[in-house]
């Protein structure tokens, strides 16, 4: 009987000075997830990536990264963004990780949805992910830290489909 | 593109259960959260006090929640049982069928073929 290695993916939501973060070892299974920041006024990018995402890559040793870069589909450019992607990719591939960079966000599966139905549609997927589910948000309000987790879980629900 | 499994599981069953640091050290015993990081983060090993505690916890089985240990320590076991066989092979006479020797040799081949990766190994 031999037995099936899994493969662990680690999908991330960046912003400019935090990420969200998922890792899976089978479409279902979550291994873990969490938002890391860093509120710093400069070099945020730098102690993300080198303290917070080296730290993820040595603990749960993915095989493959997925991002997702919506600059490359907006016309607003985001050159702080664009340098983390760059040395998080550059990090990732030093460690012969296989990187896939999509420009498509959502578990939405062709429809169009508000994030919050994102959410709503991947906390379905993965019930553990349920509780950490933020209320509505509503207009005069700053989206919730969570949300993150949220868009790098549909990321990774959208690549595995 | 596969990867092994990892050596220890406790940070995905302590975030699936939904529980804190502080509670599951709390709860298995521990000083503070900062050992219970230690061990989450393949930084230190528990004690075999404490991986019985984390077992009766998660209603997980020792073997799969250090599962990278399991595996490892399962392969390196096998080796050295088929070195101490091939060992025991060199020394033992065909003829005599009761002796301690013949005894011991028959017992590792048992085990080794009653193991479900015996295959595998042999492969290896």
């Amino acid at each position: 009987m031999r037995r099936k290695t899994p493969i662990r993916i680690l999908a991330l939501d960046l912003h400019p000075r935090s990420f969200g973060y998922v890792v899976a070892e089978s479409p279902s299974r979550l291994l873990d997830w969490g938002v890391s920041s860093d509120r710093r006024k400069h070099g945020a990018g730098n102690v993300l990536v080198l303290k917070r995402l080296r730290q993820l890559l040595d603990l749960w040793r993915p095989a493959a990264l997925v991002l997702h870069n919506p600059s490359k589909k907006s016309r607003r450019p985001s050159p702080k963004k664009d340098r983390l992607l760059e040395r998080i990719v550059t990090e990732a591939r030093s460690r012969r990780i296989i990187v896939r960079v999509s420009v498509e966000r959502a578990a939405d599966q062709g429809e169009i949805l508000t994030k919050y139905e994102n959410a709503r549609r991947v906390a379905e997927h993965f019930p553990v992910l349920r509780r950490e589910l933020p209320p509505k948000r509503r207009a005069w309000e700053s989206e919730h830290y969570c949300m993150s987790i949220f868009d790098a879980a549909a990321l990774l629900f959208s690549q595995r489909q | 593109m596969a990867t092994s499994r990892l050596y220890n599981y406790l940070r995905t069953h302590r975030k699936h259960s939904g529980l804190s640091q502080s509670e599951v050290s709390f709860l298995v015993r521990l000083k503070n959260k900062a050992e219970l990081s230690r061990y989450e983060r393949n930084v230190r090993a528990p004690s075999l006090r404490t991986a019985l505690a984390c077992q009766e916890l998660y209603g997980i089985a020792v073997s799969d929640l250090f599962a990278g240990l399991s595996d490892s320590v399962a392969s390196d076991t096998r080796a050295r049982m088929k070195r101490l066989q091939a060992r025991l092979q060199a020394k033992v006479d065909p003829k005599s069928t009761g002796n301690r020797i013949m005894q011991k040799f028959q017992w590792i081949s048992h085990r080794l073929l009653a193991m479900p990766n015996f295959k595998l190994v042999q492969q290896l």
